[in-house]
């Protein structure tokens, strides 16, 4: 079960890194290589700043998103939108070359010997099994109970339209209600249980380290609040519209550029975020990382499809579950096989991914 | 200090013969990336996994056995070894072929990139067979009884230049073939080619098995000019490597890949051959990737066709021919073949 935690935190970063790449994809129609690169940037900035500086990691991730959010901007104009009528491969390319300019930066300042991370995690919380079970259980039926209202009870329609459409997953109509019913019920037999220490509970089975703890709520909210920035803001309508009609966005007087640049902004910001995570969890970076990080976000973004973020989100956490829960059997040296073998099986079953809602648009495009 | 260092390194044969011996080697891993992506539209971005199997399985099987310590050393002789190598690639290649050309586009891309890193982890992993991380540490080179070191090294050279001419005159007579066009009306139009007969599906794993095969043969030169073996050596640079030079040479040209390759690693190894103060370390190494990133990005930008064009190569100077046409041709010069080309030729065009 502890590997279930790890993977679970594995997948919240991959989570974090995949939804800014996602985004991207999307909307400039980049598979954007050079992400991993500023993933690594984003990492090997704030540990400067924590070490160099001496600032709290929090203000450090900060200003680290901030900075590599206004970088991502300034290359998205300056490398990418001369190229942009230029088709899918040509961007490929310039992205590839970007990486490799990063990269390249990267080694010039910060050098090929690892960096260490100075950063504690704080005290560690144990839990037994089912504890933790019921911590699932609860985020599971907020998650519904708040799904439904936003999709039935909303009094703006969009709100009912937009939200509706991802919270089909936990609330489809009237069933998550039940739903939800249901496992509130199931929570309460189950305190109630656990309380009288029923289940013989072991205390000591599970343990996560607040910091951790930390790391999964920051990621989960990143990419809620994005979900909830796309849909119920105007500007994120914007960005889906030109996502899905570059050109009928335009015609409607949609500020495309604006939108590119909020894209550039909210991307790069997320992938110094992970990259932040990363460098934390690691205890270290070093030059590699933006090219160790590349091909697992790319998997995970490839197995999320282009319907929606949610996705892209729920691909990324079960690749990172099937990292880590696969160490059960498997050696754990191979969970990068593991993964990629994840995502080759899947494009040769369902080439458009898990979650994709626009089945066969792609090749139909 | 640093420039008489450099002046000397210049004047020195050993110097250019390993250059020229890696632009070789080069230059044919580029020209036959050239076939597959830039003629057949196939984005391979794992090149370097193939290149992986078959560095490894000459390695491994031509290496005397006891010394190292690894469960398999057959010990064969250098042929055997090329031929494994070439047999061992083409059948990984089908391998890959087959789940991984069903996919289009980005996806096939994603794919082989995913398969040549596969190949690098278990190449870690499977250290009873490839000695993990350390790897091997000398390569079996044919006729060293006979020559001396230096005299060696100018040998491999010229055998290394006598193998890419061979690859150039494959690319050659695969461009004037009803194959060639076959593969350039497949990646213009891929229903019309479809429509004119060609088979598609058979072509693409045709010509992914053809690459396997030569790359596993490219692999032994290698091996002979980096003399050692370990994951390290076959990361996703070298593909990106051929790939700048493919770019900057110019894709789909015949010659372009040469040409990129020569401009590329003239530039980034004599850099390389600067010596700089400890403090500028940092600096020197940054420069390889430093200058790849950015002639990829400036080609890409001001000149997207290359230094040497497609349409230069095939005599498409007039007008820019539509993917239809590729195709027609295609179907014509098969016809041809057949000895019934001239009436369909003519109702065609």
């Amino acid at each position: 079960m502890q590997h279930v935690i790890f993977g679970l935190l594995t997948g919240g970063v991959l989570a974090a890194a995949t939804v800014g790449f996602a985004l991207i994809r999307q909307t400039e129609n980049i598979l954007h290589i050079a992400h991993g690169q500023m993933l690594a940037l984003g990492a090997f900035l704030s540990v400067i700043l924590i070490t160099n500086a001496g600032m709290n990691v929090f203000v450090a991730g900060v200003v680290s998103m901030l900075v590599m959010g206004v970088l991502g901007v300034i290359l998205g104009i300056v490398v990418f939108r001369p190229v942009k009528d230029e088709g899918g491969n040509v961007l490929l390319f310039t992205s590839i070359g970007l990486a490799f300019v990063i990269y390249g930066a990267i080694i010039a300042i910060f050098g090929t010997v690892l960096r260490p991370v100075p950063v504690g995690f704080g005290p560690r919380i144990e839990f037994s099994v089912p504890e933790f079970v019921l911590v699932l259980v609860l985020a599971a039926t907020l998650a519904a109970l708040v799904g439904w209202l936003l999709a039935n009870r909303s009094r703006r329609a969009e709100h009912r339209a937009v939200v509706g459409r991802w919270a089909e997953l936990w609330a489809a109509r009237g069933t998550g209600l039940v739903l939800a019913l249901a496992t509130v019920a199931a929570t309460v037999i189950f305190v109630l249980a656990t309380l009288s220490d029923g289940f013989g509970a072991d205390h000591r089975a599970l343990n996560i380290a607040t910091g951790e703890l930390g790391m999964i709520l920051l990621s989960l909210g990143a990419v809620l609040s994005l979900q909830f920035f796309l849909s119920l803001t105007r500007m994120g309508r914007w960005l889906r519209a030109a996502a899905s009609n570059p050109a009928l966005a335009a015609v409607r007087g949609i500020p495309v550029r604006v939108v590119s640049n909020v894209v550039w902004f909210i991307g790069s910001a997320l992938a110094a975020m992970a990259g932040v995570m990363i460098a934390v969890r690691r205890g270290g970076v070093t030059s590699p990382l933006g090219w160790e990080n590349i091909l697992v976000i790319l998997s995970a973004a490839v197995l999320g499809g282009t319907g929606s973020i949610m996705g892209v989100m729920a691909a990324a956490v079960l690749l990172g579950m099937a990292m880590d829960v696969s160490a059960l059997w498997i050696p754990t040296a191979y969970r990068l096989v593991v993964a990629f073998g994840a995502l080759i099986l899947v494009l040769f079953v369902r080439p458009e991914g898990l979650f994709s809602t626009r089945r066969r648009a792609e090749q139909a495009a | 200090m640093s420039t008489l260092a450099a002046i000397s390194a210049l004047g020195s044969p050993t110097f250019w013969v390993s250059l020229l011996t890696l632009i070789g080697i080069y230059a044919s891993v580029t020209m036959l990336l050239n076939v597959e992506s830039g003629w057949g539209g196939m984005w391979d971005l794992g090149i370097v996994g193939l290149l992986a199997i078959g560095s490894y399985t000459y390695t491994i099987v031509t290496n005397p056995p006891g010394e190292f310590e690894v469960s398999y050393a057959p010990g064969w002789p250098v042929w055997a070894g090329i031929l494994a190598a070439m047999l061992m690639t083409g059948i990984v290649a089908f391998l890959v072929g087959l789940p991984a050309l069903r996919a289009r586009r980005e996806y096939f891309l994603i794919i082989t990139f995913a398969f040549a890193e596969v190949f690098r982890q278990l190449a870690i992993n499977l250290g009873d067979l490839t000695h993990g991380t350390v790897g091997f540490n000398s390569v079996a080179r044919p006729f060293e009884s006979f020559f001396q070191r230096d005299a060696l090294r100018a040998v491999l050279l010229v055998v290394t230049w006598g193998a890419a001419l061979l690859v150039y005159a494959l690319t050659r007579r695969i461009s004037r073939s009803g194959y060639g066009r076959a593969l350039r009306a497949m990646r213009d139009n891929e229903p019309a080619a479809l429509s004119l007969g060609i088979r598609v599906s058979r072509l693409r794993l045709q010509t992914f098995v053809l690459v396997g095969v030569a790359i596993g043969g490219i692999a032994p030169l290698y091996m002979w000019w980096l003399r050692y073996a370990n994951p390290n050596v076959f990361k996703a640079q070298f593909t990106f490597t051929a790939w700048t030079a493919l770019v900057l040479g110019g894709i789909a040209s015949r010659f372009g890949p040469v040409l990129g390759v020569a401009v590329l690693l003239l530039f980034t190894e004599l850099v390389e051959l600067i010596d700089v103060p400890p403090e500028l370390r940092n600096v020197h190494v940054a420069v390889h990737p430093l200058a790849i990133g950015l002639l990829l990005v400036l080609v890409l930008r001001f000149r997207p066709e290359g230094l040497l064009s497609e349409r230069r190569t095939f005599g498409e100077r007039a007008r820019r021919q539509t993917s239809l046409d590729v195709a027609m041709a295609a179907v014509a010069s098969r016809l041809r073949r057949l000895g019934r080309g001239d009436a369909v030729q003519a109702e065609a065009l």
